[in-house]
């Protein structure tokens, strides 16, 4: 047993003779390596990646803590801990950032589903206003042909009455849905439209356009002015279609110039608002 | 008096003449690899050193301009003496720093066909001469040392 300790021994110091490493080569690979962490730490997406290069990181040191001694003098400035200590620095920062993306994401995605909901809601808003739109043009023409031939019998006054009391509803609903569309449309860019970006100004546009909000605003004026024409208002009405003008004014006043802002580019919409 | 004051003169010139720091370990921790540039020279940022190398390849392979896209490996021994060799060498070429130049001190004949793949290793007192992983020789400024 003892013979073969000291053949052993032999080998092993007739090996070290033989066989020698480069200080430079062995620097140079510590450096390469300590390289390629580096980036990998900077390219790294996930928490659990992070975790693995950690590990492999922890592997690397082992492996060269036999020329720790070499490697203290040949990194100067640096040192073999010092390396290590900046490679767990970068972890530590890598990390935060992930985690910052992640949330970023997280809300990016909340931002996505709102914005899907708003437009699926204005896409059912503009519809019920198309909807509303066709059935007060019908009733508008049917209290027309009505009162062609209105002959004064109590029906006549009865169905006159129901015409225009449906009429004035499905006109008061249109115009509900239309300032609900341009709240929708407004709420989340109103304070900010001076200083949209290109790309917001063109989600904005396309909502504004999908749910042909100009026209059904155009269509809403031309209604009511239809409407009072009819003659068919009374002072009560009259009363009450006075507040609710007042009451477009006021938004019409919020919303116009910002709605003008958007389409000072586009001649054939800017002049539908003027 | 007068012949006091001339001793005191003579001990303090001769004190500051002879002045000498030691010990000073000059050891470079490992051997630096440095390219030569179009004009022969070798710079190293670390050690702040730099040389004109156009005349040690004019010797080592008797061509004025084999420093083309060539690059050699230095390391600086313990009593201050400078290791240089390069891919090819036969010889390692020991110099010392003089008066703003390099002195050939020794040149130490190491293969008879050059080495491929030559590189130095700190092993104080000694350098360690290898050919890619082999060792070689531990040189001193004197020569080989042994293997």
């Amino acid at each position: 047993m003892r013979t073969q300790t000291i053949y052993v021994s032999i080998f092993l110091l007739f090996a070290s003779l033989i066989f020698a490493q480069s200080d430079y080569r062995i620097t140079q690979e510590f450096k390469s390596r300590q390289r390629s962490f580096e980036i990998a730490i900077e390219y790294a997406k996930t928490p659990d990646e992070l975790t693995r290069i950690k590990k492999e990181i922890l592997e690397f040191k082992n492996e060269f803590r036999g020329n720790k001694e070499l490697l203290n003098r040949a990194l100067y400035p640096n040192n073999f801990e010092s390396s290590f200590t900046n490679l767990d620095k970068k972890i530590q920062f890598a990390g935060k950032k992930i985690k910052e993306i992640e949330k970023l994401h997280t809300r990016v995605t909340s931002l996505e589903t709102d914005y899907s909901l708003i437009s699926e809601e204005l896409g059912k808003l503009t519809r019920e206003v198309s909807t509303l739109r066709k059935s007060n043009s019908r009733l508008m023409n049917e209290l027309k042909a009505f009162r062609s031939g209105y002959s004064g019998s109590k029906e006549s006054i009865d169905s006159l009455k129901n015409l225009i009391s449906e009429l004035k509803e499905g006109i008061n609903q249109r115009d509900t849905l239309i300032k609900e569309i341009m709240d929708n449309i407004f709420a989340t860019a109103e304070h900010k439209i001076e200083s949209l970006n290109d790309a917001e100004l063109k989600g904005l546009k396309t909502q504004i356009q999908s749910t042909s909000l100009i026209d059904n605003i155009t269509n809403l004026v031309k209604d009511n002015i239809e409407f009072l024409k009819a003659s068919i208002l009374n002072v009560e009405d009259l009363i009450n279609l006075r507040s609710e003008f007042n009451a477009f004014d006021d938004r019409w006043k919020h919303f116009g110039p910002k709605l003008f802002n958007i389409y000072s580019a586009d001649k054939q919409n800017k002049e539908k608002l003027v | 008096m007068k012949k006091l004051l001339f001793l005191f003169f003579i001990l303090f010139t001769v004190g500051c003449a002879q002045l000498t720091l030691e010990p000073v370990n000059f050891a470079w921790p490992i051997e630096s690899v440095l390219d030569v540039d179009d004009e022969g020279m070798i710079s190293d940022n670390r050690y702040s050193f730099s040389a004109n190398v156009t005349q040690l390849f004019f010797v080592e392979k008797k061509d004025s301009n084999a420093y083309n896209k060539e690059s050699v490996r230095i390391i600086r021994g313990t009593k201050g003496y400078y290791y240089i060799i390069g891919s090819g060498f036969k010889n390692v070429y020991v110099f010392s720093a003089d008066n703003g130049a390099l002195k050939l001190h020794n040149k130490i004949f190491v293969s008879e066909f050059g080495l491929d793949l030559p590189a130095f290793n700190q092993r104080v007192p000694y350098i360690e001469l290898l050919e890619g992983e082999e060792h070689l020789f531990f040189l001193n400024s004197d020569g080989i040392k042994g293997e």
